[in-house]
């Protein structure tokens, strides 16, 4: 027996999939659903959330930038220390990122980022840039304080191990959940994990690609150079968490993650490894987020945000409750499926780790 | 007992005199300066804990015991480090050990002679443990320079492994045994024979005679299996050569592994419980049967099991007082406690330690108090002094190499421990890692690991556990309550990770603690993570897949950014991530700045010097000058009525002007994405 409807079904486990269930609950209206993993404190992180990505088209950055504060405000009223400020740094080191990061650069300066190049050969030889005044979700607490608020708000949580989903070609999905059944009349992919657990890879638009991926824990002799360090060109996310742990998130072949994050901190901040997981991302093939439906089925899939996905999630929110004005709605728009090649002209960096 | 305080005679029953000893060939090391007295067949480690030291070093205040799972390593100074419990006692060595260490001052010379007369030989090893974790074996993320071939790897040369080695044997197959003590057969002498099974040594003997199969059998002993990646396994093995210890680190490939890597016994929870003078009840057992080695002439045992009433009946035997043995579960049946009662034992149920403690700082002994060990009940007895405290634990199944080959986990809630889950296509498990608990189940497993991998059919491996009426089951490892104001840490686990249950509490609530702590977690410290209600069970699988890796140094390999080739074009290609930003039709332009300067690429190019705006920007700087010239080569979407622009180089306007349009490839052209 069905014993509810729903809106919106959000499969995801990361912060931006409770927002956007949160926001789409909460701000729209919309009865929504959450399936995702409950949050283990010792789990290793899967999501580093900056408030910032090393993006080259100016449309993303304004929008980001209009966007995250709406979240910073937001994810502040939950509780302190939950958002900190933080400078992070954005590492080029071949040609190709250098001409990318140095277009990021002369963007953020543009819109009032407080942005400076940093030499740091100890880090590496290319360019190095750091950005001030940055909000980073803080692992470890966010997640809490996010489920307390989706409870206090009546937005149904659902444990997905405990959760068959049978997701129909026009998007609408039936879940069982115990002796429960439960009808969502949209389902929302959000997150790399959701995507990749729940489509066939015939199912993924073209301009997405299966990249594996590891993250890791870290014990680091010595703080790192920054909260945040982002080797464009090494597929490697480091973010400190205390005094002595760094957390990691690695893109590419699992085999060479460490040989990559080694001789990129053997010098400034010498790591020992304390735990390991492989995972399985996605990567748009032109760099630029895809926001959309997936091939042949009406369920729409978020993926390609990099690490500022959480702080979008309004705008996404909008988006999906039809209510984006129309700035973002052009911003959504050219980021949609390849059918009509829209997706061209928002074309963005994107490196490829070895 | 003999004249030493911390050694059984040679003669002890039930072969608890040190089988590995040669008491008639004794020798003498120094360790940290101090002189150790052993036998030939001693370890370093075994040596050390029967000149009295006891203690590895301080936690904060706390003194940590110096045991099989928590042992610094050692070095002579020029040679690799090794580790005490599998490093042999060799007459002469000096060896000193590696890690953070706080000596007293007058530790040798005429001072240190002074101070040994007053305060009696140093019972410690004097570390200092702080918050940092303590570092990997260096030989984990050492290169191997080394590898063997066979077509099995067996990890544990327990009777399980024995037996997987047997059957590889005699199918004609080559097989390399991987055993990290000295001798083989493993922990079957701790559990005995039950009803008509032939006695554990007759087991042994005629496995290891089986070894002698058509198929070759390397056995390879003192020997550490650390590392599986498909079906090669990294070791690290500790030999002698000469008159000096020595290591070789080894791959051995196979075409399949079988894991018997046995069953740990976990820590007991309680404050206080890494005090020195508890000892597990296997390794209690070990040390005596191997090397002799048991401290003190009285003992407490604490239990959840009945295995450790027969550890406590020989140790009576061997002349041990045996102050009580005291039993979590509520009136306990089985032989070993009807032996107990016979012999006189003082025997009490449904308690658990509740702290334990130094008598005094510098000495010997502890003081261990108890409390009712049911439900929400604990009322505490009194406190009992003693020399060492037997505290036996319930058991983990080690399957820490299974994970690290892929394999997953989950919490086995009737067992209370984390249990293997799924199949690996080349890694079998056998024994008690497994999960199997009776050895005759263990010596059929390993049989069957084998004959699955070649493709034969096995008879069923049937673990019958001795009827409830007969035998109560083992009961959880026991948990204390949990008071604010105990003055001793309560560990997780006896591993380096130093996990208390207070830290791991703490991690619930998303503050600090076990999940922000950068430290690789051991079985024990999950498995009790979850008793203690820090961890929930469907998280203990997943927790123990990712943070039970390989710990060791993230180091530089080499590894470098490759570069792309650097192409010869007259005209640079604008890169993919300009395509559509500036029209269907951009033009590109040679600028030439009005001073001396080279524009970055990525600067933004203006019609006029005052706006700033990304948006209103009709073009980008996207590569260096030609040759001699200065400015830049920049993509345009249209081209200014004048001749002048402006770039914006980091927030400055500088002015520029087109002196060249370039006939290349743009991106809506040549080089466009093909998403068709």
């Amino acid at each position: 027996m069905a014993d509810g409807s729903y809106d919106h079904l959000i499969v995801g486990s990361t912060p931006l999939a409770g927002l956007l269930a949160g926001l789409l609950a909460i701000e729209h209206n919309k009865r929504v659903c959450l399936v995702g993993e409950p949050f283990s404190p010792f789990r290793l992180q899967r999501s580093i959330d900056l408030s910032i990505a090393p993006v080259t088209r100016p449309e993303t950055l304004i929008l980001l930038r209009r966007v995250a504060a709406e979240t910073t405000r937001l994810v502040n009223g939950w509780g302190k220390g939950l958002v900190s400020r933080v400078d992070p740094l954005f590492v080029a080191e071949t040609p190709q990122s250098i001409a990318a990061l140095g277009h990021f650069r002369h963007l953020a300066v543009a819109l009032g980022y407080a942005v400076e190049t940093v030499v740091d050969r100890a880090l590496a030889a290319g360019l190095i840039v750091r950005v001030r005044d940055i909000q980073m979700l803080g692992h470890g607490r966010v997640e809490p304080a996010l489920e307390t608020w989706l409870t206090r708000h009546e937005v149904r949580q659902l444990d997905h191990a405990e959760t068959a989903l049978a997701i129909r070609k026009d998007g609408t999905a039936r879940l069982t959940n115990g002796d429960r059944s439960i009808e969502a009349g949209h389902v929302i992919l959000a997150g790399d994990d959701a995507i990749l657990a729940h489509l066939a890879p015939d199912a993924l638009d073209r301009s997405l690609e299966t990249v594996p991926g590891s993250a890791l824990l870290l014990e680091a002799a010595r703080p790192l150079p920054a909260p945040c360090v982002s080797f464009l060109d090494r597929g490697i996310v480091l973010a400190q968490d205390g005094k002595v742990g760094v957390s990691a998130l690695v893109t590419g072949d699992p085999a060479t993650a460490r040989a990559r994050l080694g001789s990129a901190t053997a010098k400034s901040a010498p790591l020992r490894l304390a735990g390991e997981t492989v995972t399985g991302t996605l990567r748009t093939t032109d760099g630029a987020p895809f926001i959309g439906l997936a091939r042949g089925l009406k369920t729409t899939i978020i993926a390609g945000l990099g690490p500022a996905a959480a702080f979008l999630a309004p705008a996404l929110a909008r988006h999906i409750a039809g209510v984006s004005p129309p700035d973002e709605a052009a911003w959504f728009a050219a980021r949609g499926p390849t059918r009509g090649n829209i997706r061209l002209q928002a074309a963005d960096y994107s490196a490829v780790p070895a | 007992m003999t004249d030493s305080l911390n050694r059984l005679a040679p003669d002890a029953p039930h072969g608890l005199g040190g089988a590995e000893l040669d008491r008639k060939s004794p020798l003498q090391f120094r360790l940290n300066g101090r002189v150790i007295d052993g036998f030939a067949g001693d370890t370093v480690l075994s040596a050390a804990l029967a000149a009295g030291i006891q203690i590895a070093g301080r936690h904060g205040d706390e003194p940590l015991a110096l045991d099989e799972s928590f042992a610094p390593l050692v070095s002579s100074g020029k040679g690799a480090a090794l580790p005490m419990d599998r490093t042999p006692a060799l007459d002469g060595l000096d060896l000193v050990t590696i890690g953070v260490r706080r000596d007293p001052i007058a530790s040798g010379g005429l001072f240190g002679a002074l101070r040994h007369k007053l305060v009696g030989p140093a019972r410690t090893l004097n570390h200092r443990f702080g918050d940092t974790p303590v570092a990997a074996p260096p030989w984990h993320g050492s290169a191997v320079p080394e590898t063997i071939e066979a077509d099995f790897v067996i990890v544990g040369a327990g009777v399980a492994g024995l037996s997987a080695a047997v059957a590889a044997s005699v199918a004609g197959k080559s097989a390399v045994l991987v055993e990290r003590s000295q001798s083989l057969g493993g922990a079957i002498r701790y559990f005995g024979a039950v009803d008509a099974e032939a006695s554990p040594d007759t087991t042994i003997e005629r496995l290891v005679a089986g070894l002698e199969g058509k198929g070759k059998v390397t056995v390879l002993t003192r020997a550490d299996a650390f590392a599986i990646t498909g079906t090669t396994v990294r070791v690290h093995q500790v030999l002698v050569d000469g008159d000096k210890p020595g290591s070789r680190i080894l791959a051995v490939a196979a075409r399949h592994v079988v894991l018997a890597t046995g069953a740990a016994e976990r820590l007991p929870l309680f404050p206080g419980n890494r005090t020195p003078g508890i000892v597990g009840a296997l390794t209690a057992f070990l040390r005596a049967e191997r090397f002799g080695v048991w401290p003190g002439r009285s003992a407490l045992f604490t239990t959840p099991h009945s295995f450790a009433y027969r550890l406590a009946l020989h140790a009576a035997d061997a002349g041990v007082v045996v102050q009580r043995i005291v039993d979590s579960r509520l009136a306990p049946t089985s032989r070993f406690v009807d032996f107990a009662k016979a012999t006189g034992i003082t025997l009490a149920s449904a308690l658990a330690p509740s702290h334990a403690e130094p008598l005094q700082r510098n000495k010997p002994g502890l003081r261990v108090g108890f409390a009712v060990a049911m439900d929400e009940i604990s009322q505490d007895s009194s406190a009992i002094e003693t020399d060492q405290l037997i505290a036996a634990g319930a058991w983990q199944p080690d399957i820490l190499l299974w994970l690290r080959a892929g394999g997953s986990a989950a919490w086995d809630a009737a067992n209370r421990w984390l249990a293997p889950r799924g199949r690996l296509p080349t890694v079998s498990l056998a024994g008690s890692a497994a999960g199997l608990r009776t050895t005759a189940a263990a010596i059929a497993s390993g049989k069957a690991a084998i004959l699955a991998a070649l493709g034969k059919a096995a008879p069923p491996v049937v673990d019958h556990i001795i009827e409830e009426a007969f035998e109560t089951p083992d009961a959880p490892t026991p948990v204390a309550p949990f008071r604010l104001t105990a003055r001793g840490n309560t560990y997780l686990d006896r591993g380096p990770s130093l996990l208390t249950r207070r830290s791991a509490a703490a991690s619930r609530h998303g503050v600090s603690g076990l999940a922000a702590r950068p430290v690789q977690l051991g079985l024990g410290d999950i498995a009790a993570a979850v008793d203690i209600g820090a961890m929930v069970p469907r998280d203990a699988g997943s927790v123990a897949a990712e943070r039970c890796a390989l710990s060791g140094e993230i180091t530089d390999t080499g590894w470098r950014v490759p570069r792309a080739p650097a192409l010869v074009e007259e005209v640079p290609t604008p890169p993919a991530w300009l395509t559509g930003r500036f029209g269907e039709k951009p033009q590109l332009w040679s600028l030439a700045a009005a001073d001396a300067r080279i524009f970055e690429p990525g600067c933004l190019v203006f019609e006029n010097s005052e706006t700033s705006d990304p948006l209103k920007a009709i073009g980008v700087t996207y590569a260096a000058p030609r040759e001699g010239a200065n400015g830049g080569i920049a993509m345009l979407g249209r081209v200014p009525d004048g001749a002048e622009l402006y770039v914006r180089d980091a927030g400055t306007a500088v002015a520029a002007r087109l002196t060249e349009q370039l006939k290349g490839a743009t991106m809506n052209g040549r080089r466009r994405v093909d998403l068709s």
